[in-house]
Formats: C-alpha cells, structure tokens, sequence
C-alpha cells in the first residue's frame, strides 16, 4: 500500500510538473472522447426521429364513392387478416373532411376553397398500419391483386417513407464520418500520449538512473507512467462530461426548433446511461493511453 | 565473494571489452583495478551490476551466477551491490537528506525507517550538518560524500567505485579514499575502478591491471605501473 501511495505520487507529481505536456495530452484526448459523444448524440437524435416518424408513417386507402357498407366491410377484414399489417381503422368521408379542415386550420386559402364547396370532396377511408413500414409496397401490390381492388380510389404514404430515407440517408454518413473522425482523434491521441510519455521519461532520466541504481524494483520504475497515463483518462473524462452536457444545453433549444413534432430529452437520454456511456469511454481511454504508454516504456525505458 | 571464470565480453562486430578474464576477489578485500581508458573497467562493473550480460562466462558474486540472472532479480542484486560514480549522480532539485531518502522510498521502505536510516548513513560520512543543503551547494568531495551514504544506504556487501575521485582536487580524493579505507574496515568488500596512480599507491592494497581486456598483473600488494 506504501509502495502504491509513492507510485501515485510520482505520477501526481509528473502530472502536474510537465503542466503543458499534460494540457495537450487531456486536450486531445477530451476532443476523441468528445467526437464519441457527438457521434452517440446524432445517433440518438437520428435514431429517435426516425423511430417518430415510423410512428407516424400509414397509408390512407381512399375507397370509391360506390363501396357499400358491406364491400367496405369485407375490405376491411381482408386488410386485417394480411400478415404484413399491423391495424386498420375506418374513417367515413365526414371524418376525413374534418381531419382535412383541422390540418389546414392556418391557411385561410384551402378553408375558404373547402366552404364554397357543396359537395364532401372526400370519401370514405381506410387507414392501414404495417408492422414494419418496409412492408407498404407489398400491402399495396396484395390489395392490387385481390379481388377489392376495384374498390380503391388512390392511396398515399410516399411522403413519410422519403423522409425516413432521407434521415437514415443522413445518419448513415454522418455516423460514418464520426466513426472516421473518432477513430482519428483516437489515433492522434495515442501518438500524443505515447510522446508524452515518452518526453517524461527523458525529463526523468536521472532519476529513474538512481531508481535503477539503488535496486528500485521494475514494476516501482514503471508504474507511475503507467498511472499518469490513466490519470490523462480520468481528467479528459471528467472534462468529457462537462463539455457534453454544455454542448446538450446549447444544442436543445435549436434541437427543440428542428424536431417540434418530436419528444425528444438528450439530457435523460446521456443520464439514463450515465454509466454505460461514460464507463466505456473511460475503459476505451485507458486501454488507449496505457497501451500508448505501455509502447513508450517498452521503447525508452530500460530497467 | 566475487568470481571471474573465463568471462568474455564481446561488442560486435569484433570489439572484446573483456577477454577470458579469470579473477577472484575475497569477503572484505579491498581491489583496485586499473587500466588505460577502454580496457574493460567500467564494463565490469556494469556487468557486476546487472546492465550489461556476459556474451560468456561466468559471473559469481556471493555465490550467485549472476550471468544469468532473471530480469526480477535484478532489483534485489542491486540492493546488495552499492555502487557510486565520478558524475556523483545525486539529483540536483532534492536536498541531501531527499537524495538519500529517495533511494529508500523508491524500494518500499517506511517513513520511520527512513526518518532514522538517513542521518546514520550521513553521519557515517561526516554530513550530518548539511542534510538539508542542495547538491549545489557543496563541494565536489562533499558530493561524492553523499553518493557514498547513499550506496551504503542498503548496507551492501560490496561497494563498487567507478572512478570516483576523477572529478576532485587532491585534497578531497585523499578524503574520499580514506573514507572507502574505513568502510572497508567495517566489513564492505571495495572494488575501486580508477588510472589515478596517486590513490592507488597511497592505498597499498591489492591491485589488478587491465590490458584490452585482460587481466595483465595482479599484486598483492600493487603499485601503479602502467
């Protein structure tokens, strides 16, 4: 315990000693930590937009003025027992009107057009969800090939499926090019901490000379580079985690305005996995700085 | 207490540092080995303290083949051996006391030990006023003073010199040597690597001569004669 208690002195010491060494050390390793984070926020934002809107995603089946109450019957339950669909809701021409005059509730053009109307424009619907919205076009392609086929007038649900494409289109390079700049910082931060240690080293070598001299143990020799370089984990975490919860609280208000249709909290996001998040990343910034430092001793520090 | 069978040093391509050196030296003697620069002093002593292997041979110090010590064992060898320099290699940001006591930190001892081990070392050397003075601040004889006390720190059994007087006026080399005479005395075996022909005449004691890596001479009772 003596021996551990010195160990972390020396590495307290060498820490605090080579100030501006250690400043680029944690400063580059707080920005890989922080290209981490930024990758897991727009994977959490990405992940979760996409989530709404798969919510959100189903097909109106307008069905012909003709259809009997009957036709519309048997229509519905061939929709239901399709394995691909998940529910199927009825909404009669009146009910469509309504949902259509409250969407457009802000534009005077479309509800002064709706009241000059005599005549519903609309007719009854069926609102089809699938289970995986992957599976509309072969919802659509059994209702074109079964015998109700004649009963639809048109359907729609283009729009919700381009923007799931186009947010998994976005996310996919995004999450690609955070995994490149991670891996990079990740790189440089390894090379930054293997000449720290290495430079701290030299800075030492008369005294790790009379270490060796007077019978100091290897493990006594080394072990304190070995700590330090954990220490620059700590602190780059610690900096890590101040930084990402300031970056959640400039990003909300702007997040807020983007995805107002959204419920979406970073905040408890990052704080109901406290641990997992920023336990791996301390695990991942140890690995990386005591094999970096690991690789320094093995070159410059001959016991 | 230290054997030399037919121990070669090789640096390649074809340099022999030491050639199928024989030698042995008893508990509690008091050896000086001469020789002209690069005749194979220092590299004995390293090999002596474990820096630099054999390339043959063997190296028997107290019984230990230290030709083929383990890596881990080297700490524990080196506690048992001291050893002190004519650069003194005293760390110039630490007092005397802290030089002293860091040799003690650095191998696990207590606070207490430490608190008690380090004035007996440096009263030994005649330093007890000066403990918290800076290497700096003292004379060069002083300063191989504190190296002593600091190789004597473990009690060694033998006490290793490389040149230590090459950097003093007369004055302090007669003190230093004096010095070693009385550790010697008090039971250390003293190995005492120099070409400073004025030491090793005063000393009257056993010499051993080197010559491109063998051993040329060995008196008794030597002279200076190179």
């Amino acid at each position: 315990m003596l021996t551990f208690l010195r160990v972390l002195k020396f590495a307290l010491q060498d820490f605090w000693r080579n100030f501006w060494l250690t400043l680029v050390t944690v400063s580059v390793l707080v920005l890989a930590l922080f290209s981490v984070n930024i990758l897991i926020t727009l994977k959490a934002v990405s992940d979760n937009i996409i989530d709404s809107v798969h919510d959100k995603v189903d097909i109106n089946i307008m069905l012909v003025s003709e259809a009997t109450e009957v036709d519309v019957n048997n229509f519905k339950t061939f929709v239901s027992n399709t394995s691909e669909v998940d529910t199927v809701s009825f909404l009669s021409k009146e009910m469509v009107l309504e949902q259509f005059k409250q969407k457009n509730i802000g534009n005077p053009d479309i509800q002064s057009a709706i009241s000059e109307l005599e005549d519903n424009p609309f007719n009854d619907t069926l609102v089809v969800k699938a289970g995986d919205p992957s599976d509309y076009d072969l919802i659509l392609q059994k209702i074109q090939a079964s015998e109700y086929s004649s009963l639809v007038d048109n359907n729609d649900f283009s729009d919700p499926q381009k923007i799931i494409s186009f947010v998994q289109s976005v996310s996919d390079k995004v999450e690609k090019f955070g995994i490149f700049i991670a891996v990079l910082f990740s790189l440089i931060a390894f090379l930054i901490v293997f000449n720290t240690i290495r430079v701290t080293i030299y800075t030492h070598k008369e005294e790790i000379g009379v270490m060796r001299l007077v019978g100091a143990t290897n493990w006594f020799i080394r072990m304190p580079f070995i700590l330090e370089s954990v220490l620059y984990a700590f602190v780059a975490l610690l900096i890590n985690i101040g930084l990402i919860y300031l970056f959640i609280n400039i990003l909300t208000p702007y997040l807020g305005t983007f995805l107002a249709n959204y419920d979406f909290d970073l905040t408890a996001y990052f704080s109901d996995r406290f641990l997992l998040i920023f336990g791996l990343e301390f695990v991942l910034a140890v690995v990386l700085t005591i094999l970096s430092s690991a690789f320094a001793i093995r070159r410059y520090l001959k016991v | 207490m230290i054997k030399l069978r037919q121990l070669t040093k090789l640096y390649k391509p074809n340099t022999y540092a030491l050639h199928s050196v024989n030698l042995h030296i008893k508990d509690k003697e008091f050896v000086s080995i001469i020789g002209q620069s690069g005749t194979g002093k220092t590299t004995l002593i390293r090999m002596l303290t474990a820096e630099e292997k054999p390339t043959n041979g063997e190296l028997i110090v107290g019984g230990w083949d230290i030709s083929r010590i383990h890596r881990r064992d080297i700490p524990i060898l080196r506690r048992q051996i001291g050893v002190i320099y004519q650069d003194f290699k005293l760390l110039p940001q630490k007092t005397i006391f802290e030089n002293i006591a860091f040799a003690l930190q650095v191998c696990g001892t207590s606070r207490s030990k430490i608190m008690k081990v380090v004035p007996q070392v440096l009263r030994i050397v005649g330093l007890e006023s000066k403990i918290s003075r800076y290497p700096w601040q003292l004379s060069g004889g002083e300063q191989q003073r504190v190296g002593i006390a600091r190789s004597l720190i473990h009690h060694p059994k033998i006490l290793l010199a490389d040149e230590p007087t090459g950097n003093l006026d007369s004055i302090n080399t007669r003190e230093i040597i004096a010095l070693l005479k009385k550790i010697n005395e008090l039971g250390t075996t003293v190995m005492l690597v120099t070409h400073d022909k004025e030491v090793v005449n005063l000393l009257k004691k056993r010499v051993i001569t080197l010559d491109h890596g063998k051993v040329v001479s060995d008196q008794k009772v030597g002279k200076y004669m190179l």
